[in-house]
């Protein structure tokens, strides 16, 4: 018979360690034609790091994504980045990004402000163009900002810069500091059959409620969210590294190291909770370890809750749930008075 | 992979001119799904020549004739799993054709291959069992037909003798239409190796089991019945306590092992369910009229 059951887990999880060095360089130029070029250390692995460190380029210099080139990963080229680690890219590479296109953009705005006749402190860059806060049609296109500035003044409007999460040495007497930049945090609530049978546990459906500072592309979020899920699900009932007794994996590919298939997915439903963080860029802190974080627990608890068990060790096999099961019906029929 | 010698068969009757000819050194390549597994990733020699018989057209098709249902040995799984005469007369062979591997495996893979490979796991072998199918086998010296519970002889054994083909399946017609249900217990949904697997049938007669059968595979060194199972159910009136009895007691003629997959207690303890809900499956399966006749 199968027994529903839902339950909850919440975590908190650190971005930007602070103890020792983390730092992120970048450097960003404006082309003649107002497109612009990031170099950056951190490498693309498939989350989307590149799309949105483009997204947050264009932000601070007033361009679209596609107007952002983005060269990275080659170490010989590029700025020194600690690396696509720790849920770290967004957030410090992405400052560093947004720095350095601020410098250049201030350099941006130099030319500019001898074009409209004000202050450089007077213009903002947006849609384009470099224009009069709060006057708009007073504007110049950035590619003809930028070619004045290449061709006519001689400041090419380049900008690098590196960003590090401000060190805070431990006390050595409590050991207590500020051990990382910022904090995100996060429920994920999962709801599972369990069958008393077999043990067999479905999970039916996932609600994750994340806390990301802001989001800078939402798709890319519920997809970070989505792929935590079900490394989630593969460590709370599938995943398990076995060892012979001379130390030699048994399970090592494949056919026999149990990964969830795309029929084993629940439901996700992605909850995005925005909450602007003034340390990182434009808000954002950080999606990505934290999305698989709450979910074994989530799941176990949802087991108790359905059939009143506890798993403690992982994964939750539909053998090791059956064994829990009658260890349990076992311990009752004890405390039944003869 | 090795260099291996190659040569593809016109028809039935020219893969068993060429098995004839190459004998031991021959290894006969239908979907493809274990052959090639095997020869990649396996250290002994490859064939001398692999016989492709995937373009005999006389090997292919489903089809009702005088002796049943005829499954032809290159049929695909995903062709049994849309097949609709499978679906009107033996709709549990679709049930366990649908979770064999993924779909690609499906695509490619044949119901003679997964019998051939003898695989104590396959998910063919428990429901063809249940229908008590018989298989015709090609040789040098004409074709004969056996029960397929004569082929399975130990694992990636069967009893056919070198130059001898696996032609087509049977599913008798004494048997068509005979309520009957498969269970697949794997360690995932999807691209998932049985842990167990089982398939019940059985007739009523006047409210009592006739005829019950009953396969088990991943439990043995090959698919097998459960004859005690079978012997407790036969002429007892249908019940759900007779069919978890008849569960508890294959779980006793299941010889499992322990292996990092699960411990062999636990696969007996999935017999006893398997068997529980292939029988109440099959039950379903009747119709009213069946039904009817039962109570």
């Amino acid at each position: 018979m199968k027994h529903r059951g839902r339950g909850l887990a919440s975590m908190w999880y650190p971005v930007g360690f602070t103890g020792y060095a983390n730092p992120s360089g970048a450097v960003v130029k404006v082309n003649e034609d107002g497109t612009a070029v990031v170099l950056t250390g951190t490498v693309e692995t498939g989350q989307g790091s590149l799309g949105v460190l483009g997204q947050i380029a264009a932000e601070a210099l007033g361009l679209a994504p596609n107007d952002i080139h983005i060269i990275s990963g080659d170490t010989d080229t590029c700025p020194m980045d600690t690396g696509a680690i720790a849920s770290r890219t967004t957030y410090i590479t992405g400052n560093a990004v947004r720095i350095a296109a601020e410098k250049a953009r201030d350099i941006l705005f130099e030319v500019a402000a001898e074009m409209l006749g004000v202050k450089p402190n007077m213009l903002e860059a947006k849609d384009h163009k470099i224009q009069v806060q709060s006057f708009p049609s007073r504007n110049v296109a950035i590619a003809d900002v930028s070619s004045r500035a290449h061709n006519g003044i001689g400041t090419p409007p380049i900008g690098s810069a590196t960003w590090n999460p401000p060190m805070v040495p431990m006390d050595p007497e409590t050991g207590q500091g500020k051990p990382f930049g910022t904090y995100v945090y996060a429920t994920q609530i999962a709801e599972v059959d369990v069958d008393d049978e077999t043990g067999e546990v479905e999970v039916l459906r996932v609600t994750a409620s994340h806390d990301c500072g802001t989001a800078i592309n939402p798709m890319l979020v519920e997809g970070q969210i989505d792929g935590g899920v079900y490394m989630g699900l593969g460590f709370a009932l599938y995943e398990e590294i076995l060892f012979d007794k001379a130390g030699k994996q048994i399970n090592c590919n494949l056919t026999n190291y149990i990964m969830p298939t795309t029929l084993d997915m629940p439901a996700i439903d992605e909850d995005i909770v925005e909450n602007y963080d003034h340390t990182g860029p434009f808000g954002a802190k950080a999606v990505g370890e934290p999305s698989l974080v709450p979910t074994a627990p989530a799941i176990t608890n949802a087991i108790y809750d359905a059939v009143g068990v506890r798993i403690t060790a992982l994964p939750a096999t539909a053998e090791r749930v059956l064994a829990a099961i009658k260890a349990k019906r076992a311990r009752e029929q004890k405390q039944i008075p003869a | 992979m090795k260099p291996f010698g190659y040569v593809a068969a016109k028809d039935s009757e020219h893969a068993v001119a060429l098995l004839a000819e190459y004998g031991q050194g021959a290894k006969v390549l239908a979907g493809g799904t274990d052959l090639l597994a095997d020869m990649k990733f396996t250290p002994h020699p490859p064939p001398e020549v692999v016989v492709d018989i995937s373009r005999a057209a006389d090997l292919k098709g489903i089809a009702l004739t005088d002796a049943g249902l005829r499954i032809g040995a290159l049929t695909t799984h995903s062709e049994i799993v849309h097949s609709a005469v499978v679906h009107q007369v033996a709709p549990a062979l679709a049930d366990a054709a649908v979770v064999i591997g993924a779909v690609q495996t499906r695509n490619l893979g044949t119901i003679g291959g997964n019998l051939m490979t003898c695989v104590p796991s396959m998910d063919s072998g428990p429901t063809l069992l249940a229908f008590e199918a018989l298989v015709t086998i090609a040789g040098p010296s004409g074709r004969r037909t056996i029960p397929l519970s004569d082929l399975f002889v130990a694992p990636r054994k069967t009893s056919l003798a070198v130059g001898e083909l696996l032609v087509e399946v049977i599913v008798p017609k004494a048997n068509l239409y005979k309520p009957t249900a498969f269970q697949k217990f794997g360690l995932r949904k999807g691209q998932a190796l049985a842990l167990v697997n089982a398939a019940a049938s059985f007739w009523t007669s006047e409210g009592l089991f006739s005829e019950p059968r009953i396969a088990l595979g991943a439990v043995a060194p090959t698919v097998i019945r459960a004859p005690k199972a079978e012997a407790y159910l036969s002429g007892r009136p249908v019940s759900e306590e007779a069919m978890a009895e008849a569960g508890r007691i294959a779980a006793t003629e299941a010889k499992p092992i322990t292996d990092f997959r699960a411990s062999a207690d636990y696969r007996r303890d999935l017999v006893a369910v398997l068997v529980k809900r292939a029988l109440a499956g099959a039950w379903d399966r009747a119709t009213p009229n069946q039904k009817e006749l039962a109570s």
